[in-house]
């Protein structure tokens, strides 16, 4: 989904803030990273995948005013109540206070596409797909449509656009490493001179260039 | 947790919400607070960029691992003991004069956890993620990272998740990196594994001179035991002298 955490190449977010290298500063961020590796063994997430898409779900709002283990939270809570193990009311009446959750899955059935590249190899040029999938990708917006090279194959993990959605099938496919010039992700940019960006792109999401 | 306190204090809306959730798995019994407690153990206590930094000094004296650790970076790291969680395929690569790498997740926040730990706020927030891609020597040189024009940035962007990179300084084997100081070890947000490991250190307000005056004695002590244990000992011996342990 063209989501709010699909942040490559935004503008507009400022200075980073390096006064908090910390990784835990509040408490509860402690907890909230025990409950998310805690999620499969839960039976709350299945996969990486659909603790991802529960988070990138989340209001666009809510997700850039608020610390990265809310986002956790958030996610975890929202899959918690999908799965039925919390019950929302229950679970507000003992938070005291309404509890905002991620919004409802709208992955399309079929939107993600076969592979279409029979073998990469290591030189290949290759374009991104130009699509707009509604449901969980790990195909980044700021690379849809370039042309690229590929300088590494990783060896066969499984589709996140499918693992994220359990209700499809799931299928594996090579990872391959693509190298962007950045004239071609980023025009004359000066900012981008000289600075070639790498991404790590399933199969599916490539086409012969 | 917060009714033990003598002194209530205030509890924000998602501290509550954290909370209320983790007494109702446990009461529920799906998860037990004692693996929680210990899953956070681990992460606060044990799996950190200390492990990246044994990684690294190995690295520096030992040129055949340090080719396993370019071509194969999991298997290399493994020799080590290091694996896991977000580990499943990490990847090296070493910066040079010519080449200086720089990495990122723009979606979520993949790291290498069982070399690096968990990672900083900034590397998860939105300017590193939306930035580092599109403006990288200039957000670096904000953040204190001057890159030399003569110097090629790449960025690697790891979408994939398992095919995380370390990025890590390993030229001048056997020794401090060639330009000893500021590029390396004073720049902790390049995602180095040896700059976050003397960032930690410098938390206390001394530099990489102050543990090489450790380190250089216990390597030069025995100069045929294995580095690894020579960087452990003088790292040992600075915590002590800075009343860390």
């Amino acid at each position: 989904m063209d989501g709010i955490h699909d942040l490559g190449g935004r503008e507009g977010y400022g200075p980073v803030d390096l006064t908090d290298d910390g990784v835990f500063v509040h408490e509860w961020e402690k907890r909230s990273f025990g409950l998310a590796l805690a999620a499969g063994v839960m039976g709350v997430n299945t996969s990486t995948s659909q603790h991802r898409h529960s988070v990138e779900r989340m209001d666009g709002v809510h997700y850039l005013t608020t610390r990265y283990y809310e986002h956790w939270a958030t996610g975890l809570i929202t899959r918690m109540v999908e799965t039925g193990k919390v019950d929302l009311a229950e679970a507000e009446a003992r938070a005291g206070g309404t509890i905002p959750l991620s919004r409802a899955e709208v992955a399309v059935a079929g939107e993600t596409p076969e592979p279409t590249l029979a073998a990469p190899a290591i030189g290949d040029r290759v374009r991104v797909r130009l699509w707009h999938p509604r449901g969980h990708t790990r195909c980044p917006q700021y690379v849809r449509g370039k042309v690229g090279t590929i300088v590494r194959i990783d060896p066969p993990a499984q589709v996140p656009d499918l693992e994220a959605h359990v209700r499809t099938a799931v299928r594996t496919e090579p990872i391959c490493c693509v190298r962007f010039e950045p004239a071609e992700l980023w025009g004359n940019d000066d900012g981008a001179t000289g600075a070639a960006v790498h991404v790590d792109l399933w199969t599916c999401y490539l086409e012969a260039a | 947790v917060i009714d033990d306190h003598h002194h209530p204090r205030e509890v924000s809306p998602v501290e509550a919400r954290v909370l209320a959730i983790e007494d109702l798995l446990v009461e529920k019994g799906y998860v037990r607070r004692e693996d929680l407690d210990a899953f956070i153990k681990a992460y606060e206590e044990d799996i950190g960029p200390l492990n990246g930094a044994k990684v690294v000094a190995r690295a520096w004296t030992d040129e055949a691992y340090k080719q396993r650790l370019l071509e194969h970076g999991t298997a290399a790291i493994a020799e080590l003991g290091f694996g896991g969680a977000e580990g499943d395929h990490m990847i090296v690569k070493e910066s040079t004069d010519e080449v200086h790498h720089v990495v990122v997740c723009t979606l979520c926040s993949c790291y290498p956890w069982p070399v690096l730990g968990l990672p900083p706020d900034w590397y998860k927030d939105a300017p590193y993620r939306s930035r580092i891609v599109r403006e990288p020597r200039r957000l670096l040189a904000e953040m204190g990272c001057e890159v030399p024009e003569t110097t090629r940035i790449e960025v690697w962007d790891s979408s994939a998740g398992q095919a995380v990179t370390v990025e890590v300084d390993t030229s001048g084997v056997g020794a401090p990196p060639r330009r000893n100081g500021e590029l390396v070890f004073d720049a902790p947000w390049q995602g180095r594994a040896f700059g976050l490991c003397v960032a930690i250190l410098e938390k206390e307000g001394v530099g990489w001179d102050a543990f090489r005056r450790h380190l250089v004695p216990e390597i030069e002590a025995d100069p045929s035991a294995d580095y690894y244990d020579a960087f452990g000992r003088a790292l040992d011996r600075f915590t002590a002298e800075l009343g860390l342990t």
